[in-house]
């Protein structure tokens, strides 16, 4: 079954076209990429920030690229 | 198949298209002007705003195509413009500015470059897509012209 038949039911009636259900339904998905994709990036950002607090606070010169001294390491 | 597929996949090829077109303009500017050298931190902030950008875009498009509104023509224009030229850089900037050991002057700066750059190169392509080429630009201005019209 197309899982886009649930816009049956969200948007009923006979003026809603087939080409508006296609949108709506990819409206759904961009919404979904969307909130996945944002989820991912504060993820990181919030690890990036934490790593560079305390490589600052222990005075590591690994702070500016975000690594750690055994990932500076094995990437050399 | 194509039917399960096609809803999810292009609309995350559609997104991840447009992070990797600014990131190809972006990453290297922040990286080389030494703002931070930690490509996850620099791809992952403009992930982030580069989804709210587009998304929000194609939201109020949506709001049009539904007939929600007489027509929000304008909408988009003031939306990209308000985005790409305060709300994106300021944002940026201010998420570079926790991990930079650069000067806050020079973040701004490089950031606000950054993004404008890449917003010219996007118009361009985007030129490219509907024909028109390197005119995009000029006819997204005068667009926005038309739009200031509309509103007042």
């Amino acid at each position: 079954m197309n899982w886009l038949a649930i816009l049956d039911v969200a948007m009923p009636g006979p003026q809603v076209t087939p080409d508006e259900k296609g949108f709506a339904g990819w409206i759904i998905g961009v919404i979904v990429a969307a909130l996945i994709i944002v989820t991912i990036s504060v993820v990181c950002i919030k690890k990036s920030i934490k790593k560079h607090k305390e490589a600052e606070a222990t005075g590591n010169v690994q702070a500016e690229t975000g690594k750690t001294e055994e990932e500076q390491i094995k990437g050399e | 198949m194509i039917y399960i597929f096609a809803p999810i996949l292009a609309p995350f090829l559609a997104l991840a298209g447009t992070i990797g077109l600014t990131l190809a303009i972006e990453y290297p500017i922040i990286y080389c002007t030494g703002i931070t050298r930690n490509g996850r931190y620099i791809v992952a902030v403009n992930a982030l705003t580069n989804v709210v950008l587009n998304a929000g875009t194609i939201l109020i498009y949506a709001i049009s195509f539904f007939n929600f509104v007489r027509s929000n023509g304008p909408g988009i224009f003031m939306w990209i413009l308000l985005m790409e030229f305060a709300a994106v850089p300021i944002c940026e900037a201010l998420l570079y500015m926790k991990v930079s050991e650069a000067s806050k002057k020079k973040v701004v700066l490089v950031t606000f470059i950054a993004n404008i750059l890449s917003f010219l190169i996007g118009l361009v392509i985007v030129g490219l897509f509907t024909g028109k080429g390197i005119h995009g630009i000029s006819d997204f201005f005068i667009s926005v012209k038309g739009a200031m019209r509309w509103i007042n």
